[in-house]
């Protein structure tokens, strides 16, 4: 057999596409269906949600409450006639009160509300108290935990199939930024139902934005898009907004008694 | 927020250094393919001439090459979509070539190097999430020399 000198032929084993050609093809494809699925589950579940009944609700709230150590924790009483008349719930509404230093209160489904000892320490009068337990009432009357919950659920679940890559984790990061920003317009609606709570259990709104005034001056949100609650000068803005809407009147506010609430 | 900013710069580095270190592999390949293109490379058993040998010696080339960010990003959004990954279509076959001509290189007064297999296995470090890829290729064959 002859040898016959040849260098190799180039053109067969790789593709002659820019590779960042590849990269828009194939990156806008996905962002197009990511962007398609993210709309449709949203519509989807805010369609669904009224057939999520309270009863399945706390079947949810099962297989939360034992992670959290919701059993073991204390009660914080707030219930009397005054209360329930303020309050709308399909459910048994329980607070309790966690062991967590971290300035922060939220709502679970189900109709339980946590309150960090953190937050208990920063407050002054029993109006901020109150209005942040309006606050997360609001939450559980517009079932916003479901919400987020169904669509992040959903997202996770697709992320979780496809397994752990760079591009699940983009993934899961953009779907945390549109729930983030979906969950400020629902904070915004949870302060105003809050008020309208202050409003029916004191008849005044006196002290709704004392806490976050505080708050305002250790506030770093401002940098960070991700946050959850929005800005606090936003938030101190729009629920001024609203005592001004609404006509609410302020007066003064009842010092905080921590004790008074703690029960055993 | 800033996890996305740091994803988007390794991207551009790795897209931009990759490409450079490519184009330069590739331009360094293509001269010494040039240069050691009279000695034969073949996967036959036999040699091709009937001549007499006086030394027949199992030569191998190996190289070792990673993956630049850029293309592990696309590889893993292809892992979604399927597909042909074309970004890794260059890396192999930069690797083979290259193991070729160490092959090559390592038998410089041979005649004819047959029988010659390539093996190509998978290096990772680091965890699950972080794993740093890179393939290894390796060429060999028998260096024949004749009278």
């Amino acid at each position: 057999m002859k040898y016959d000198a040849r260098l190799p032929d180039e053109s067969v084993n790789y593709s002659s596409e820019h590779p960042l050609m590849e990269f828009l093809k194939v990156g806008g494809s996905i962002v197009a269906i990511l962007l398609i699925l993210y709309f449709v589950l949203g519509w989807s579940i805010d369609l669904l949600i009224r057939y999520i009944s309270p009863s399945f609700e706390q079947k949810i709230e099962h297989f939360i409450e034992p992670k959290l150590g919701l059993n073991n924790m204390k009660g914080i009483s707030v219930f009397g006639e005054k209360f329930e008349s303020c309050v709308n719930l399909p459910y048994q509404l329980h607070i309790k009160l966690s062991q967590s230093k971290e300035v922060n209160a939220y709502a679970l489904p189900g109709g339980t509300i946590v309150i960090n000892e953190g937050f208990l320490e920063q407050c002054k009068s029993e109006n901020e108290l109150f209005f942040v337990i309006g606050h997360e009432l609001g939450h559980l009357k517009h079932r916003d935990h479901l919400r987020g919950l169904g669509r992040s659920l959903i997202g996770l679940s697709l992320a979780a199939l496809v397994g752990p890559s760079e591009a699940t984790n983009i993934l899961s990061e953009s779907i945390q930024f549109g729930e983030s920003r979906f969950s400020q317009a629902q904070e915004l609606a949870a302060d105003r139902y809050g008020l309208a709570f202050l409003q029916c259990y004191y008849k005044h709104v006196g002290g709704a934005t004392d806490f976050f005034e505080r708050q305002k001056k250790n506030d770093y949100s401002k940098w960070f898009l991700f946050a959850s609650h929005p800005e606090l000068v936003e938030r101190i803005k729009h629920i001024k907004e609203q005592i001004a809407t609404n006509q609410y009147t302020k007066k003064t506010t009842i010092p905080f008694d921590p004790q008074a609430f703690i029960s055993k | 927020m800033y996890n996305l900013i740091i994803f988007g710069v390794l991207l551009l580095v790795g897209y931009v250094v990759g490409q450079y270190l490519e184009g330069r592999h590739y331009k360094s390949i293509r001269e010494r393919e040039a240069n050691l293109v009279h000695l034969p490379v073949t996967d036959l058993k036999r040699p091709l001439r009937q001549d007499d040998l006086i030394e027949g010696v199992c030569v191998g080339g190996s190289v070792v090459i990673s993956v630049d960010y850029f293309k592990r990003f696309i590889a893993g959004l292809r892992n979604l979509i399927g597909g042909n990954v074309t970004t890794y279509e260059t890396l192999i076959d930069r690797g083979r070539r290259e193991a070729i001509l160490r092959m090559k290189e390592s038998a410089m007064d041979a005649d004819e190097i047959i029988n010659v297999r390539i093996e190509t296995s998978s290096i990772s470090k680091g965890s699950k999430n972080n794993r740093i890829g890179s393939v290894e290729v390796y060429a060999y064959g028998t260096a024949l020399k004749y009278k």
